[in-house]
């Protein structure tokens, strides 16, 4: 029997250079920038193209009873793992984690007795309010919510079906009894807004869902996605990093993907499986590659590192074992000079 | 660090590679008239006595077909080698058939032919190239296939043979992701591919590479792609945007020059290491030092940037300090707290790599932890240190009046769970603060008869280890700091560096060694000879 074939992605099958300007998921690659004092430096083809992959990868059917293998032999690791990561999260981002119809949920947040805790997400803070008790405030379509009783400084959050995404209930006790500051969840929310056009912050800062996870020097990992990024150029530009799209696991936070360390030598594992597990070169590859049996592959090697070659023979012996070869558009636009291979396994 | 990731991704697309194909220098024949020395050792049984007669010829050989180097170079000490020769002849013509001594003597006139010479032809065409690039501005950079090669490389080039003295480097070097304007390669692709270098070709560190080598030695490069059915990246022949062109200088005898398939088969010999010659090398290197009735544990021999060497443990839990020197930024501050993780951290020493630095102490102010250790202390440090003494002495009195086995027998019968004589060994050790476990650390109160003080020499012990953490973490702080603050571009041409801790102790020191090769035999090293770094000697 033929396995089935990933729907190609939207942008795909394209070269890195030119047609994938704007990728699937709607945002201007071509106008980003690595930012630094020095000057701005435009994305190149190999950047872009990890923005593409990722969005690509992002749109494999999942759970399936197969999952995709893509391997790539690269000049250097730097940014292509992060690159592909947000290129995934900024597609996912797209489907809701809860997809409860907004009356619905409306309905029941409507429905919480008065003092209940509730975390409330304003103007890209999250803040830990309260079910109000003003009765008198309450209709059929809205009521109120705490967020400051302190005189002076009183602060309502009216919920309503269209706003009720942003309130979630909470277990953490209410700081309603004093003012408050809010905990930014965003470094820089409109550098987030403008990469992420159409979809709002809440989606993607509110809830949890593995939708990948990053196996690699946990230290490396944070600083590159730490680099700052300029959408647009000149002083016009929005500037931000890829640090507030990915978002990590840290601590008890919402998140979407955590980073996996591949000095441990027992980490804590996921007890969900991810979506997608990117191994940022072969030592992590190789130690725990059997920990992603139902999750999709990228397997990002560095052809400089020593363990190359170990890593490529694993991976080639695993094609041996493939159930199909999908179609090469994950990698037709990899850039120039990169050996890749791409194909299906039984999960 | 971005526009190397630009550069490197452009110059993978697209390489500039050409192949300098030269006329032989005199070493075809050397190599021949080895190789005959070598299969008439074999057919007559005395390759044992006829290889380790060899081995400093073919070394020199082997730096002359792949750097500039010049067989009249003084450093290169071919004169002496002919002397060595000579008394070679005299040892073979008793223990060899005439035949093989023979052959054997025709090698001697080869090389002393060699050491008249004050050029060679992979010298001129390098500095022929050399001159008409370094008009250029831009990061260029020579290529040789070993370290001790590179060592040569770095002496002929401060004579000052050149304007500007290039950057002298190793493919190990060159697994940092570094771009170069032009890259000058010694030596035939083969002699890298083969030891792991293929990424030098396969994913450049310089768009235009030269590669400067003997005809004869065979300048064919192939780079498989690495998956099978993989979309792959071959480089092309030719071609505008890039790809290989072969410059052929003339040469006298075109069929001599012609490269065999036996030219090809000796890469395994000249990047081979005797490991007991090491091993030799480290145990004169230390031989005062330690106990010769030490535990012995399994190592690995560790071949270091600079021409030195170090024995590192290889055990599942051992660990050494590895530096990340892959970029300029700096890790994030929560991870420098971590000693796992960051800049400098932790890393067991069974996932260390080529390429991988690591840190080790170097300075003559001898162990450094128990001095910070004692630092943190302050006054408590010697009344601490005195009372560990004492119990480590009576343990060590009674192993030497009852023997190791019957000791072990009476810790057992007093509660030990892990009395063995080399756990024995091990506790007596002054480096070790105390027993790991409470039963075994008890026990040994008991079988001393000092249970009645066992009280304060378990808070000793307590004291001591706490003392140990907090130096640990005090050296690691320091270490990050000076790493921050070194010059790496340095370090990476050199393969080393040095931080001095004055902060710690006038003479103390720790040194971060590029990996250059970790041998693959697992070596009995005694506990005294490991993490201590010795120079590799030539013979």
């Amino acid at each position: 029997m033929e396995p089935p074939t990933p729907p190609p992605p939207a942008s795909f099958g394209n070269s890195c250079e030119a047609s994938d300007a704007v990728n699937a998921a709607g945002w201007n690659t071509l106008g980003l920038h690595w930012a630094s004092p020095e000057g701005d430096r435009p994305f190149a083809g190999w950047a872009r193209y990890f923005l593409n992959l990722g969005d690509a990868l992002a749109q494999l059917p999942w759970p399936a009873g197969e999952r995709t293998a893509v391997a790539l032999a690269l000049p250097i690791l730097q940014q292509c793992a992060v690159l592909t990561a947000a290129g995934i999260v900024c597609r996912l981002t797209r489907t809701p984690i809860a997809a409860q119809p907004n009356n619905e949920r409306f309905t029941e947040l409507a429905q919480l007795a008065p003092g209940q805790p509730v975390r409330v997400l304003a103007r890209g803070r999250l803040y830990i309010g309260e079910i109000a008790d003003l009765p008198a405030d309450r209709t059929a379509h809205s009521f109120p919510i705490m967020v400051s009783r302190e005189p002076g400084y009183a602060e309502h959050f009216r919920c309503t079906a269209t706003n009720c995404s942003k309130v979630e209930v909470t277990d953490a006790p209410s700081q309603a009894d004093g003012r408050q500051n809010g905990l930014r969840i965003i470094e820089d929310p409109e550098f987030a807004m403008k990469v992420l056009t159409g979809v709002s912050l809440e989606s993607l800062c509110l809830g949890t869902r593995l939708d990948y996870a990053l196996v690699g020097v946990r230290a490396r990992l944070l600083e590159e996605a730490g680099q700052s990024v300029r959408l647009g150029s000149g002083k016009g530009g929005l500037v931000g990093s890829f640090m507030d799209l990915l978002r990590l696991k840290n601590g008890s936070r919402d998140h979407r993907g955590l980073v996996i360390a591949a000095t441990a030598k027992e980490p804590r594992f996921p007890t969900a499986p991810p979506r997608i597990v990117i191994f940022n070169g072969a030592p992590g590859y190789l130690k725990f590659r059997d920990q992603f049996r139902l999750s999709h592959q990228l397997v990002l090697l560095d052809r400089a590192e020593a363990r190359f070659r170990e890593a490529a023979t694993q991976i080639n012996r695993d094609y041996l074992q493939r159930t199909g070869d999908p179609g090469e558009e994950l990698v037709a636009a990899a850039p120039a000079g990169v050996d890749r291979v791409v194909f299906t396994e039984r999960t | 660090m971005i526009e190397t990731s630009d550069n490197l991704f452009a110059a993978c697309a697209a390489p500039v590679l050409t192949m300098h194909a030269l006329p032989d220098g005199g070493l075809r024949t050397l190599t021949k008239a080895c190789r005959i020395v070598e299969r008439m050792a074999a057919d007559e049984g005395v390759a044992d006595v006829v290889r380790p007669l060899l081995t400093k010829v073919k070394a020199m050989r082997f730096c002359l077909a792949a750097s500039p180097v010049h067989g009249g170079d003084p450093d290169l000490c071919l004169s002496s080698v002919a002397l060595r020769l000579a008394s070679a002849e005299e040892q073979l013509a008793w223990s060899a058939s005439p035949r093989l001594a023979a052959e054997f003597k025709k090698i001697r006139p080869l090389v002393v032919e060699l050491s008249r010479r004050q050029s060679s032809p992979l010298q001129e065409t390098f500095r022929q190239l050399w001159a008409e690039r370094s008009k250029r501005a831009g990061r260029l950079a020579v290529v040789v296939p070993d370290f001790g090669i590179k060592t040569r490389t770095d002496a002929w080039l401060r004579q000052g043979p050149l304007k500007d003295v290039p950057v002298v480097l190793t493919p190990s070097a060159l697994r940092q992701a570094d771009y170069y304007d032009e890259l000058f390669l010694f030596g035939p692709p083969r002699w890298y591919v083969s030891n792991s270098g293929e990424f030098v070709f396969a994913t450049p560190r310089s768009r235009v590479l030269h590669v400067i080598g003997y005809r004869w030695s065979g300048l064919a490069l192939t780079i498989e792609p690495v998956f099978r059915r993989a979309v792959s990246a071959v480089i092309p022949q030719g071609g505008a945007g890039g790809g290989i062109k072969v410059v052929v200088a003339p040469a006298e005898s075109a069929e001599a020059e012609e490269p065999s398939a036996e030219d090809a088969v000796d890469t395994a010999e000249d990047f081979g290491f005797d490991v007991q010659s090491i091993l030799q090398q480290r145990r004169q290197h230390g031989a005062a030092a330690g106990d010769p009735e030490d535990e012995e544990v399994d190592a690995k021999i560790v071949l270091l940037g600079g021409g030195e060497a170090v024995m590192l443990p290889w055990t599942d839990d051992a660990k050494t300090y590895s530096a990340d020197f892959g970029d300029v930024g700096s890790y994030v501050e929560a991870d420098e707290d971590d000693e796992d993780a960051g800049r400098v951290r932790r890393v067991f020493n069974q996932e260390l790599e080529v390429g991988d630095f690591i840190i080790l102490r170097t300075g003559s102010g001898g162990d450094l932890l128990p001095k910070v250790a004692d630092g943190v202390m302050g006054i408590a440090a010697e009344t601490h240190r005195l009372r560990q003494q004492e119990w480590k002495h009576a343990l060590r009195d009674l192993e030497r009046r009852h023997g190791g086995g019957a000791v072990c027998d009476r810790l057992r019968g007093n509660g030990a769970n892990h009395a063995s004589p080399a756990n024995l060994r091990n506790w007596i050790r002054a480096r070790t603060i105390r027993p790991d476990s409470d039963e075994d650390f008890a026990a040994i109160f008991r079988t001393t008869g000092l249970e009645h003080r066992a009280a304060e020499f378990v808070a000793g012990a307590i004291a001591i280890n706490s003392a140990h953490l907090s130096a640990g973490f005090k050296i690691r702080k320091l270490l990050i700091a000076k790493v921050r603050a070194a010059d790496l571009r340095k370090m990476h041409a050199a393969g080393k560096m040095e931080f001095r801790l004055e902060e710690l102790s006038n003479d103390a020191s720790m040194t971060a060694y590029r990996i250059e090769r970790i041998l693959p035999d697992v070596v009995h090293a005694r506990l005294h000879e490991l993490n201590d770094v010795f120079t590799l000697e030539d013979d």
